[in-house]
Parts: structure tokens; C-alpha cells; sequence
């Protein structure tokens, strides 16, 4: 019966929507080479009023609320972090790390923090989560005997161990739209039909012994939970004030 | 009596209208280039009363009201505040101007330029209709692009990949929105080439509701409409009386 319900509902509902994914930023503030999300909203479909004296007005219209119409990723460099590990990497530049998890799927992420499993068919360097870390020909990378600590990477991406040749070079990719990346969780992303396919980058630059920090800006993200608050307590607002004009109406016979 | 009760409803029917808009702009509050309406009401056309059994020029009483009805939408084009995003898919419109969108339907326009990149590298809206340039779609290969302040987009090569088809009216009276931020030209007006408007980079329109007048509005269409039902029970009381009391010996 009464719009205005529906309309602050629809509020109150993509405000939520919206603090989830502050909350969600702000609860990745110290993870790895993660990229902040921001809902963004539209408003919904118009329908006409009826106005009851001719003529009719087709401008006479009456909206029916919001909607979260995209969450969009800000694909921003996070700082660069000295760690001083020599199996932690950082992208100085777009791109991303090549990565293949249990099911044999290609997954692409920005966190370099690695470590090395020691597997029946030899030593293989992982990300955090165990997916191996693939090279430029897509195949996982195996360590060579030696010591890992004495693990070496030219800004090309390029591993060697001591003053040996080359025994692989990461597989460092970047698409033409990283908007359209889907999150896969794990600090992950897959490749989508917008994102592009993946291409090799040839300099990449890589960084040894730094991490890139997350790219969510505590003050920002703090700014849009105060305003996104507020906003929810005004819808909220409506919705009572709709609410007690409901009450109001059905009130209306005394006795 | 009877004839003021409905008079009280159609107050009550205009005020509860009053709070759908209101809410509507409330709802809106955080959605970028959203432009808040208000809802205008009149009285209808007086009648005149006239009194039976005298002569034509004397029977005359004078005007009655017979109530109120909802008039007309009027939405303020007032600009929005500017917030910096740091994305470079994000564009907003200072000064008078629309982006032009392309939809099935045809042209459209928004303020909204929280725009995307689609699998085939063309320049999108939220829902995937493309953003018109003056000479076609714009398409990109990167959203490493920049976009000068007439709308000239220099994609990361360096070359120019177009540029954007910012359009004003001058009565902006005929433009009707349709939802997902878009509005449509009703009138017979053609869309002008905004000479007037700049694009920002990196930036978003925020919505021009002011949430303090919006909960002011809601506070006072609720209150007017409260008063108009204790009119209304107040008749109803008196209707009670005139029915049941008067005259009971």
C-alpha cells in the first residue's frame, strides 16, 4: 500500500549491503596485497503517479528506492613493506603473480609472500595457501638443490639460487581490464570474459624482500562507515515515520 | 460535513504521496548523480455554492474548496558536491551537462559516471549501456586513460580514442528519469553540445539530497498528515453525535 515502506527498506538494505563491504575492507586493512572494494548505487525503476484532474502529467513520477548496481575493486599499488624475507615479493607495477591451486586452476594475485614445499617430486615454491607458484611457461616452479636462503631474483623476475644461472622466471600477468577480475577468496582472482586473458608481462619488476601492503585507506573507509551510518539512521527514520502514518490510518475510526 | 471528511482525505492522500518522493530522495542520498524531486501539490478547481429558491444573481455564496491533489514532480538539478575517488573510471560533470548514454531504447542521460570497462574494452555504465562519444562509442584498451576537461579521452598509448558527448538542455523541464540514473528528453528539445560542462577524473557527483530538509520534510508531510486524521476523527465524532445524541429524549 504504501511505497514510501518499500522505498526506505530498499534503503536500509543496500546501506547494509554497503557497511558489509567497509567492514570487509577494513577487516582486510593489514592483508596482503589486497584491493578495497566501494559499493556503488543507483536508483530503481520509476512508475507514474496518477493525477486525479487532467491533464495527466507523464512527469509525474515516483521513484522506488536503491539498489547496489556494481561493487567496484580499486586496483591501486599498496605500499611496498621491507620485510627483509627473501621469499617475499612485491609487483612495483600492475600485473600479478601466476598461481595454480589444488583443482589445477589459474589464479592471479598480488601477494608475494611465498614459502617452499617439500613435496615426493622435489621442492616447489607456494604461496601462503599452498597454490604452487607458476612460471612464465605456466608450469610450477621446482627449487634446485641449494641453499634458499641465498634465493636471488633480477627485477625481470627471473630465480636463481647463489651465482648459478636461472632456473625459472615468474610468471608475472596483467589484463586489460582488472576491473573485471571476479575475487576468488585466498587473496585471489580469476580471469573473467571482461577482464581479458592473461598476458605475460616481459619487465615486470619485481621486488625482493618487500610486500604490498593493502591499498584500503583507513581514514576513507572510516569517513564512508560514518556516512553510510548516518544514511541507514535516516532510511530508518523513514521507515518509522511510514510506518506510524500506517498506524495513523488505521487509527482513524475513533470508537 | 460530510463533505469535509473527504476534503481531510485528499490531504491525507497528498501527504502520504509527499513521503514517498521524500523517501525516495532519502533513499538516494548516497547514489551518485542523483538528483532529488519535489512533489508539488495545488487545490482543486473551487466550486461555487449557490443557494436554491432566489434569483439567479443573488444566489451566489461564494467559493468551497473541494480539496487538494498532487501536481507536479519538479526535480532540482542542483549540482552535487564532487568527491574524489582515485579511479580513473570515474567521471563527473561540473557545470550544466549530461554523459549520453546508448540503450536499447535509445539515447539516454545520466550524472553518473561511475563507468566500467565491458570484455570488449568499450566504456560502460554500471548496468553495461555504452557511454556515447561525439563520434561513436569510446573504446579502450586499459583504464589507464586519461580524459581532458572537455571530454577528449587519451587512451595509454597516448592516442586519441574519442571524446565524450556531453550534452545540455535548456529546459531541463522535459527531462524525465527512468531509474538506473538515466533520464529521458520528453520534450521536443534537442540535446545541445555542453560547452559549459568540465569532466573531472577521478571524481564522482554525489547525490544533491540534503538529508537535514529531506527528515525536515518527512517530519512535517507525517505531522500534516496526522492532523488531517484527527479532522477527520473529530467529524466522525460529530457525525456520531449529530446521529445517536441529538434528539435522544
Amino acid at each position: 500500500m504504501m511505497q514510501g515502506m518499500f522505498t526506505a527498506k530498499s534503503a536500509v538494505i543496500a546501506q547494509q549491503r554497503r557497511l558489509d563491504t567497509i567492514a570487509n575492507n577494513l577487516a582486510n586493512i593489514n592483508t596482503t596485497g589486497f584491493k578495497a572494494s566501494r559499493a556503488d548505487f543507483k536508483d530503481t525503476l520509476y512508475t507514474t503517479m496518477h493525477r486525479p484532474v487532467e491533464p495527466q502529467n507523464a512527469s509525474l513520477i515516483l521513484g522506488s528506492g536503491v539498489l547496489v548496481s556494481a561493487t567496484v575493486r580499486s586496483f591501486l599499488a599498496g605500499t611496498p613493506i621491507q620485510t627483509g624475507i627473501g621469499l617475499d615479493f612485491c609487483l612495483t607495477q600492475d600485473g600479478f603473480f601466476t598461481v595454480m591451486n589444488g583443482q589445477s586452476e589459474k589464479l592471479y594475485t598480488r601477494d608475494g609472500s611465498f614459502a617452499v614445499s617439500n613435496e615426493d617430486g622435489g621442492r616447489f615454491l607456494v604461496t601462503a595457501d599452498g597454490f604452487y607458484v607458476l612460471d612464465k611457461a605456466g608450469s610450477r616452479i621446482t627449487l634446485p638443490e641449494g641453499d634458499i636462503s641465498n634465493l636471488k631474483l633480477d627485477t625481470a623476475g627471473s630465480l636463481s639460487i647463489g651465482s648459478e644461472e636461472p632456473f625459472a622466471t615468474l610468471g608475472i600477468a596483467a589484463f586489460k581490464n582488472n576491473g573485471g577480475l571476479m575475487a576468488a577468496g585466498r587473496n585471489c582472482f580469476i580471469e573473467t570474459e571482461a577482464s581479458g586473458s592473461a598476458e605475460l608481462l616481459e619487465e615486470p619488476n619485481v621486488q625482493q624482500g618487500f610486500l604490498e601492503s593493502s591499498n584500503v585507506d583507513l581514514s576513507e573507509e572510516i569517513t564512508k562507515l560514518i556516512r553510510s551510518q548516518r544514511a541507514f539512521s535516516f532510511a530508518a527514520t523513514a521507515l518509522t515515520t511510514a510506518d506510524e502514518m500506517h498506524a495513523m490510518a488505521n487509527n482513524m475510526r475513533s470508537s | 460535513m460530510l463533505r469535509s471528511l473527504y476534503l481531510s482525505a485528499t490531504h491525507m492522500l497528498v501527504q502520504r504521496r509527499k513521503v514517498d518522493v521524500i523517501t525516495n530522495n532519502i533513499a538516494n542520498m548516497d547514489t551518485a548523480g542523483y538528483k532529488a524531486d519535489k512533489l508539488v501539490s495545488r487545490s482543486f478547481k473551487d466550486m461555487l455554492l449557490v443557494q436554491t429558491g432566489k434569483p439567479a444573481a443573488l444566489s451566489s455564496v461564494g467559493p468551497l474548496n473541494t480539496g487538494v491533489h498532487i501536481d507536479e514532480l519538479i526535480t532540482s538539478f542542483k549540482e552535487g558536491s564532487l568527491e574524489p575517488t582515485g579511479r580513473t573510471l570515474d567521471l563527473a560533470i561540473a557545470g550544466d551537462g549530461f554523459f549520453t548514454v546508448s540503450t536499447l531504447a535509445g539515447e539516454r542521460y545520466t550524472r553518473n559516471g561511475a563507468f566500467m570497462l565491458n570484455s570488449e574494452g568499450f566504456l560502460v555504465t554500471a548496468d553495461g549501456n555504452r557511454v556515447l562519444g561525439t563520434a561513436g562509442f569510446i573504446q579502450l584498451d586499459s583504464p589507464e586513460f586519461s580524459i581532458d576537461e572537455l571530454g577528449n579521452v587519451i587512451n595509454a598509448e597516448g592516442e586519441t580514442a574519442g571524446s565524450l558527448k556531453l550534452v545540455h538542455f535548456e529546459d531541463k523541464a522535459g527531462l524525465s528519469k527512468l531509474g538506473d540514473g538515466l533520464f529521458i528528453n520528453r520534450s521536443n528539445q534537442a540535446a545541445q553540445a555542453a560547452d559549459g560542462a568540465k569532466v573531472f577524473q577521478g571524481f564522482l557527483e554525489t547525490s544533491n539530497t540534503e538529508a537535514a530538509n529531506e527528515v525536515f520534510e518527512l517530519m512535517a508531510a507525517s505531522r500534516t498528515y496526522e492532523t488531517s486524521q484527527r479532522v477527520i476523527r473529530m467529524l466522525d465524532d460529530s457525525l456520531a453525535k449529530a446521529v445517536n445524541e441529538i434528539g435522544r429524549v
